[in-house]
């Protein structure tokens, strides 16, 4: 009597067994797929960061884990205290131009016109903090004011009534040659 | 009828008190500003990305060596996002000097804005005079990656009266004049784009005498010019209104007052 309760039991208790081991496996090869990130890791950081491209690979997928790994790398070096900077990284926008920059920003013409450099810009991913950073620490020579004639003479003048006659008394500051304008 | 005198008596004592202080207002237009408005706002904006941006200046020495600016790019948490780089340096001036030669204010010259693009704009005041002869500007952009840079000066005797970023737009307006005799200036107005680029020239106008340009605001790409006059010897001003077109023609006129 006691072995036909005994007999049931066992099957039951091994199916549970086998359950068990069975879930544990399925368990285990997920776990093992995963790049596992440090709790510690801002998860805003996480999400901002882009994959790396340049124009010429622009199509292709980007890595998920290397990707991640970056993510982790940067957010470990914005984890210091001292308000330092840190390595520029290059993120890239899908028209290639890298983030934050803008195509047609800069009227050239006009600088042209003007005689003076256009500012610089990053447009192609490159690094450019040392010459910015030579730009601004270089003494520059006085130049005359860029569009204004430097031979003007310059007198007091009574105060316009309406824009016609404002424009006719700005004409004492144009350049002989053309004046620069923006549009 | 004594009652009746006193109320009549009464009643004219306000008239009369009412026209005397009408007549003896003084309506001053509000339109005049400190030389960098910006330059003692708290170096710290928050963008439409809802991300802050500071500025560390980097002093040791007890206050006396400046040794350049960070920018740092914060989550509205307090994550640190970015940090600028690279860092600003030191030769962008820290503090202006009075008059009699004393330094004023102990911070860097530097000015920022928060665009609404995720960039964030530094403009440098260069030296320590109120009208500086050089000015700069660095764009750095949602990842603290330097992705601008530009200087302009130093340009004959113009100088660098006021600078600050429009508040609507982010563009720099940077208003140079050249000093022409006692109180008389010529003007000259630039607006620059967060890439650094000169987007509008407005002047030179002037001199006038006894006329104070205050205030220049923008209004899409046209700048907006707000006189007030006569500069000196009465309490009572107008206000004139310029609106000039990006390349440099007044397109409208408004006065009003002297009231």
């Amino acid at each position: 009597m006691f072995e036909s309760y005994l007999r049931p039991l066992l099957l039951l208790l091994a199916g549970a067994v086998v359950a068990l081991l069975i879930q544990w496996g399925i368990s285990n090869r997920s776990q093992n797929s995963q790049v596992v990130v440090p709790a510690s890791t801002p998860v805003l950081t996480l999400q901002r960061v882009e994959p790396v491209s340049t124009p010429n690979q622009s199509n292709d997928t980007p890595d998920p884990r290397e990707t991640v790994l970056r993510a982790v790398q940067k957010a470990k070096s914005q984890l210091s205290n001292e308000p330092m900077a840190s390595p520029p990284t290059t993120s890239m926008q899908p028209d290639g131009l890298p983030l934050g920059v803008q195509r047609d920003a800069v009227n050239l013409e006009l600088y042209k016109r003007l005689g003076i450099p256009p500012p610089l810009i990053d447009y192609d991913g490159r690094d450019i903090g040392q010459e910015a950073t030579q730009m601004i620490q270089t003494h520059r020579e006085p130049m005359p004011f860029p569009g204004v004639n430097p031979n003007a003479s310059v007198n007091p003048m009574p105060f316009p009534q309406s824009p016609e006659e404002g424009n006719e008394q700005a004409k004492v500051y144009a350049l002989p040659s053309p004046s620069p304008s923006v549009q | 009828m004594k009652r009746s005198a006193t109320r009549v008596f009464l009643s004219v004592a306000a008239i009369v008190c009412f026209c005397s202080h009408s007549a003896n207002a003084q309506m001053t237009p509000q339109i005049t500003q400190f030389f960098y408005p910006d330059l003692l706002d708290a170096k710290l904006k928050v963008g439409k990305d809802g991300n802050t941006r500071l500025i560390w200046d980097l002093v040791s020495n007890q206050g006396t060596n400046y040794t350049g600016s960070v920018l740092w790019i914060l989550s509205p948490g307090g994550t640190l996002l970015a940090t600028g780089s690279p860092n600003i340096p030191a030769n962008v001036g820290f503090g202006k000097n009075s008059e009699a030669g004393k330094s004023v204010f102990n911070v860097s010259n530097t000015i920022l804005y928060a665009q609404a693009s995720g960039n964030t704009t530094v403009a440098f005041l260069f030296g320590q005079t109120n009208d500086c002869p050089e000015i700069g500007l660095w764009t750095y952009n949602s990842a603290g990656k330097l992705i601008v840079s530009v200087t302009y000066g130093p340009f004959g005797s113009f100088v660098v009266h006021e600078a600050y970023f429009d508040q609507l737009t982010g563009r720099l307006i940077v208003k140079w004049r050249q000093q022409n005799g006692t109180n008389l200036f010529t003007h000259l107005v630039w607006g620059v784009n967060e890439m650094g680029a000169i987007e509008s020239i407005a002047g030179p106008f002037g001199p006038f005498p006894n006329i104070e340009l205050g205030k220049v605001n923008l209004s899409g790409k046209n700048q907006l010019w707000y006189w007030m006059f006569p500069k000196n010897g009465t309490p009572h001003h107008g206000i004139n209104i310029w609106e000039i077109a990006p390349n440099d023609v007044i397109i409208s006129m408004a006065t009003y007052g002297p009231f």
